[in-house]
């Protein structure tokens, strides 16, 4: 009997300390990385996620191709080689041999085919990447596939490396009523990637953990486990920080960097471009039709006030549409500067002497303090000038919607840049200055410098020559800055704050919010 | 119980019922218009939202007909309501799951955490008031004074002080979540993770999820300790002069006894109407700020995260459930009345 009561006695002890059935520790287990990030994953299907969210499926997932850790070049990853043909039509992938996926089965050229098929049949999502330029793909035998596009395209190739890789085993599986096996890949992951799914609490954690078979194996220092919480409220997020129960901040707020670099636990990675933010103006519609307007207004914004105080430094003056450090940019574009005489002046020219009672809007995304501040920043310079400015605040898909049409935009709407520092700008330019674009809320067209601009960037588009198409590129820039559609204000600093135990970080200059997990680890004193 | 002609009671109660019920559809009928009118007057265009702003043109297209956002309006709304009576409460655009899944997902960690609430808003506010109005005149005075003052205070500042002090300073409580990953239960039938713990063994769990519950409860009980301290007061006040009191004193009854039994009973019909209106307003969107500081994963943050994003169905769905809790509540109040005071009848 004593026994026994000893027995249930032990049961029900091991009952309440009973071991967790996941091995995630927290941020003082050195095998756990415990990254913050604001916004909750919408979903963990790779073809269907289209917000950042999506940087997170990345460790789990790999694509054919990727991006060299810390550089701009490509390298092999699931394909182990491939050749373009000189017509740039043909894209032939060796694919490497004896990659696992998580779910144990073989990656082969059928798994590309249905991973394809699923893209297209699906068309949400990744269908961007490769719509309107992938034709069919051909098994040509089991570690082979050909890839045929409809045109030359050299930002192809570069899209590749997001079209990540899921088990077409899973998908037969768990297709349920023809939906792609999107239910299951909503909350699964079967990838090919160094990390995989250990569990999903949706709106508040993600919980990768290490694949044993991953196809480059575990040599050297890792992490086992990466603990993606969601931390909504900024003050929050930096007192869990400073309370070490956090590893990494993912871009921590501008204002609480400082704080950060002083504390010695702390690491703050910085310096690296990542987006621009634009001022755009409405050349066909209101006084900003006119090129004297916009360069005047060009001319007003306080360029060095909204580095040092709206930035906190952590950034530089935009110089023309893209990031300086893209192989595509165009060094020798004019930059303005704060110069109220001659913003003066060519509003004078353009029949607004002493601001003549020009008024203006400008329309930015609601509580979007930087927005906001940069609005106030030119309202105030404008007003010296003796013209009005009003920013009006407006809920982003209102905004985006208004600012598509000229004659609903405002005279001036605030946005940032993506793809600007991708080695083959093309989804930048057709987004923002291409007819059409969907940021392209300059409605800026010219037929300077020996043709349109929508010209100029159709033909970069199909260039496959690096050097003819940089060309390209620079001479678009050169039209754009002379038509002044935007105020280029400034280049946002990519920022990470990591407690300085974290080791092996690099940023992506390309996929600017790819962390390399895999080579991450963390050295505990 | 009561003692009351049991059966005409539970006839004109049925009636009632019925009667409430059925004053559900029209209501749901009502909010759903309203919610979809607004929704769809919003300059905005979805389908492109749903695809990405990266999207090309065909593929905005192709999805804008496959939600059947191609349609005209009146078209939409009646598709909308036949799904609803199917129980389809359509699919959101960002993730393309079914709405329903989310909900029954998000939704109990919120109304645990408003029910733990009113637990706890009911077991300190309700005595506190008793004492206010039977004790002296400084603890009366020291009582209300104290729970005026945190309920005056902002919630949103509240729960942030409270993760200071209670997280930061004293690394007594965890800061955010429902549950430690330490201690995750493997399944979740009910979602309810108090509930989930207890059905799958979880023991360990049950500390921990109850630890994570005591600032975001505590936020949100200061926020409406003042009012429920209050209205009990003064209701039992009111019921202490009466003369059925005085003639209970002068039988010689205990005065406890006098005062729970007989006052405090009689004095309840209003603090209970209260505490179904604080019930509603919690589940109706004050239990938002308090999950977006703790990082709570309850609808609050779905809705909010919807509306954002301006995705139709979530924000309909989350809206018209809300709408009729607060319904039901109101119906739970006025039933619960019947026992308060057999006088009343439906």
């Amino acid at each position: 009997m004593r026994r026994f009561v000893l027995l249930l006695f032990l049961g029900l002890l091991g009952c309440c300390l009973g071991v967790s059935s996941f091995g995630a520790g927290d941020a003082s287990d050195p095998g756990t990385l415990v990254y913050a990030f604001r916004e909750p994953m919408t979903t963990l299907d790779p073809h269907v996620n289209v917000d950042g969210t999506l940087q997170m499926l990345r460790p789990c997932y790999d694509g054919l191709v990727r991006y060299k850790v810390g550089t701009a070049e490509l390298e092999p990853c699931l394909a182990a080689a491939w050749d373009v043909s000189p017509d740039g039509l043909v894209y032939t992938f060796q694919l490497r041999k004896g990659v696992q996926f998580h779910d144990g089965t073989l990656f082969d050229a059928e798994a590309v085919r249905a991973n394809f098929d699923r893209i297209v049949d699906l068309n949400l999502g990744a269908a961007y990447l490769i719509d309107g330029v992938f034709d069919h793909l051909d098994v040509v035998d089991d570690d082979t596939v050909r890839i045929v596009v409809k045109q030359p395209s050299p930002g192809f190739i570069y899209s590749l490396v997001e079209i990540y890789m899921i088990s077409p085993q899973a998908l037969a599986d768990h297709e349920k009523d023809g939906d792609g096996a999107t239910a299951w890949f909503h909350e699964n992951i079967a990838g090919t990637g160094p990390y995989t799914l250990e569990y999903w609490q949706p709106a508040s954690e993600l919980s990768l953990m290490r694949f044993d078979e991953y196809w480059e194996g575990w040599e050297g220092k890792h992490l086992d486990y990466i603990v993606v919480k969601n931390v909504a409220e900024l003050a929050t997020q930096r007192m869990l920080f400073e309370a070490g129960q956090l590893d990494v901040i993912d871009e921590p707020q501008t204002e609480d960097v400082p704080a950060y670099k002083a504390n010695a636990d702390i690491t703050v990675y910085d310096g690296q471009l990542l987006q621009g933010w634009y001022i755009t103006m409405n050349c066909l519609r209101g006084p900003t039709s006119d090129v004297r307007v916009r360069r005047a207004i060009a001319y007003a914004f306080d360029y060095a006030t909204a580095v040092s105080q709206l930035r906190k430094g952590l950034a530089v003056p935009l110089q023309g549409p893209i990031n300086a450090t893209n192989p595509a940019h165009n060094p020798c574009l004019f930059q303005y500067s704060k110069n109220l005489d001659k913003a003066r002046d060519l509003l004078a020219e353009a029949g607004y002497p002493g601001g003549g009672g020009l008024e203006l809007k400008l329309g930015v995304v609601q509580n979007l303090t930087f927005e906001i501040e940069s609005g106030q920043l030119l309202q105030a310079a404008l007003a010296e000038l003796g013209v009005k400015l009003e920013v009006i605040q407006i809920a982003w898909f209102t905004f985006l919607e208004m600012s598509q049409d000229p004659d609903k935009a405002n005279d001036l709407a605030m946005v940032s840049t993506v793809y600007a520092s991708d080695p083959v700008p093309d989804k930048h330019f057709v987004m923002y200055w291409q007819t059409g674009g969907t940021y392209n809320w300059s409605f800026f067209s010219s037929t300077d410098a020996g043709g349109s601009l929508d010209t100029i960037l159709e033909q970069a588009k199909v260039t496959i020559d690096d050097n003819v198409r940089n060309a390209l590129y620079r001479a678009a820039q050169e039209i754009i800055v002379a038509g002044c559609p935007a105020i280029f204000t400034v280049n946002d600093f990519n920022i990470r704050a990591m407690r300085s135990i974290v080791k092996g970080f690099q940023f992506s200059p390309t996929l600017v919010f790819y962390d390399p997990f895999y080579y991450m680890y963390k050295e505990m004193p | 119980m009561p003692s009351l002609p049991f059966k005409k009671k539970a006839g004109s109660l049925t009636q009632f019922l019925i009667k409430r019920i059925l004053f559900l559809v029209p209501v749901a009928i009502a909010v759903t218009l309203v919610t979809f009118v607004i929704t769809r007057v919003i300059p905005a265009d979805p389908a492109q939202l749903a695809a990405g702003l990266r999207a090309g043109p065909e593929q905005v297209e192709q999805l804008r007909r496959n939600m059947g956002l191609d349609k005209p309006l009146y078209v939409q709304y009646f598709n909308y309501l036949k799904g609803l009576a199917r129980g389809d409460f359509g699919a959101s655009m960002r993730t393309r799951q079914p709405v329903i899944k989310d909900i029954l997902r998000y939704f109990p960690a919120t109304a645990e955490l408003a029910l733990i609430t009113m637990v706890v808003l009911t077991a300190v506010g309700i005595p506190l008031g008793v004492l206010t109005a039977t004790t002296r005149k400084s603890v009366d005075v020291a009582v209300r004074s104290f729970s005026v003052g945190v309920t005056a205070l902002p919630t949103f500042w509240l729960a942030l002080v409270f993760q200071f002090i209670f997280f930061y300073r004293l690394r007594l409580l965890p800061a955010l979540g429902q549950i430690s990953s330490e201690s995750l239960i493997s399944a979740h039938p009910t979602h309810f993770y108090l509930l989930d713990s207890v059905f799958t063994g979880s023991f360990r769990a049950l500390p921990d999820v109850l630890l994570h519950m005591v600032m975001p409860v505590s936020a949100l009980v200061a926020g409406r300790l003042a009012i429920v301290v209050r209205m009990t007061r003064a209701s039992l006040l009111q019921e202490l002069q009466h003369e059925y009191v005085k003639t209970a004193r002068a039988k010689g009854l205990p005065e406890m006894l006098v005062l729970l039994k007989h006052a405090l009973r009689n004095s309840l019909i209003p603090i209970v109407t209260e505490l179904g209106l604080h019930l509603g307003w919690l589940l109706g969107g004050a239990v938002f700020v308090v999950e977006l500081i703790f990082s709570w994963p309850g609808i609050g943050l779905y809705a909010i995260k919807s509306i954002l994003a301006l995705d139709y169905m979530p924000i309909m769905g989350t809206t018209l459930i809300m709408t009729l809790i607060f319904v039901i509540i109101n119906l739970l109040v006025d039933i619960s009345y019947t026992f308060l005071n057999p006088r009343i009848r439906y």
